[in-house]
């Protein structure tokens, strides 16, 4: 099941925003209208799977029509997972307004926690409030963030679920936002383990996005996080992206190189084995010369890093989307 | 002589990998291979070039040899359809 895009619009400014090439200013302001949303979902009711529907954004909770979008997935027995900043001003009381309702929960995007201004704070926590149990954390460390630990106090005074969802801040396919430096990889990794290490003794475990390379932690970091019960494993982009205006992509980094309208195919699974048979000569491309032979690539462990990030510097790149896809296809 | 269209490749570690997308096959070249695809893919198209950029870059090997391995190069990267 799909990422929907809500909007491109945000209240936050990331610099390391991997939406960024979708977002304003690099497009014009976007909401999804609700004709196009209803046609969504009919073509999500094709899919066999009822899994969850992910509420993207921008930040989904600035969509004028969020509460309806919301309680009309529900309403035809979606599950939601919101994925928001609660910082916006209307999350705190949309989070209220959701709260205790089955089959929703929340993924908060942390941000930069010492950067957070008073007001943010206010709305976050007021929001973190209501939602509780239901709500998670997903956490782009930063190099120069030395507030790490936050998620963990956040976790314990809302008692959210205690798992923390962590990703290395990845280029897009345009390198327009901020991502590591290759020197940064193990700036980074350190901190994951030091706040996995913390965590395993207050019960939270790690979990990590796609495109988090193994071999950005050292064997020993390898060891202390699966002792810790935050094992690394990061696979690459189980579900596809639906824009505001409908258009399917492989993920927000690869946003500009191949997209096609939902309506071009007859069913999700469709979609998403059509993504993936245009995109799989380019997964041997790994990060490093080694990937090739390396035991840690699996589909489901490590894709040798994020595939945006590997097709940065390929030569003769000519993404072949004239390929055709036939059923049965393969639930991903 | 150039690189074929399906070809994709990239430089990792001053090695070139190169995937040909048609058949999913995948190459992992050596530092003398990674040297002549990119001489290749910088517009050198003849033979003779080729050998002169070899000789250039490995003074100290004889010509027969370089011209040999050279040879034998782009005879298996013709059979492998990565050069047209």
């Amino acid at each position: 099941m799909p990422n929907l895009m809500l909007t491109n619009w945000c209240n936050n400014r990331c610099p390391y925003c991997f939406a960024m090439d979708m977002m304003v200013p690099a497009k014009p302001r976007q909401e999804m209208t609700d004709e196009t949303f209803l046609g969504i979902l009919d073509w999500l009711e094709r899919h066999d799977n009822r899994q969850a529907i992910h509420l993207m954004g921008g930040e989904p909770t600035l969509h004028p029509r969020f509460e309806w979008i919301a309680r009309t997935l529900l309403e035809r027995d979606f599950p939601i997972v919101v994925f928001s900043n609660l910082a916006s001003e209307q999350a705190p009381d949309l989070a209220e307004k959701l709260s205790g309702l089955p089959m929703v929960s929340w993924v908060m995007n942390i941000g930069s926690p010492s950067q957070w201004t008073d007001k943010q704070r206010e709305r976050i926590e007021r929001s973190l409030k209501a939602i509780g149990p239901q709500g998670s954390i997903s956490f782009n460390i930063m190099p120069d963030e030395d507030d790490i630990f936050r998620p963990l106090e956040l976790i314990e005074r809302f008692k959210l679920n205690p798992n923390i969802k962590i990703g290395f801040v990845l280029p897009t396919i345009t390198q327009k936002n901020r991502s590591l430096e290759e020197n940064e990889y193990a700036v980074v990794a350190a901190k994951a383990t030091a706040l996995a290490v913390e965590g395993s003794k207050r019960g939270v475990h790690l979990q990590y996005e796609c495109g988090v390379p193994t071999c950005a932690f050292t064997d020993l970091q390898l060891g202390t996080l699966w002792q810790c019960g935050s094992a690394v494993q990061s696979g690459c982009c189980s579900r596809l992206d639906i824009t505001p205006e409908g258009e399917l992509i492989y993920c927000l980094p690869l946003s500009t190189v191949a997209h096609k309208h939902f309506s071009e195919f007859a069913c999700y699974d469709e979609a998403k084995a059509w993504f993936e048979a245009v995109y799989a000569p380019y997964r041997r491309f790994g990060c490093k010369i080694e990937c090739t032979s390396c035991p840690h690539m699996h589909p489901e462990r490590c894709n040798g890093g994020c595939l945006a990030k590997n097709l940065i510097g390929t030569e003769n790149l000519n993404i072949n989307t004239d390929i055709k896809v036939e059923p049965p296809y393969i639930h991903y | 002589m150039k690189i074929a269209e399906p070809v994709t490749y990239k430089t990792l570690q001053d090695k070139v990998v190169a995937v040909d997308t048609k058949t999913g096959a995948y190459y992992t070249m050596n530092e003398t291979a990674s040297f002549l695809w990119n001489r290749l893919a910088a517009g050198e198209e003849t033979e003779e070039g080729l050998l002169q950029a070899l000789k250039s870059e490995y003074p100290d090997v004889d010509e027969a040899t370089l011209s040999a391995d050279l040879q034998e190069q782009l005879n298996e990267w013709k059979q492998e359809n990565l050069i047209v």
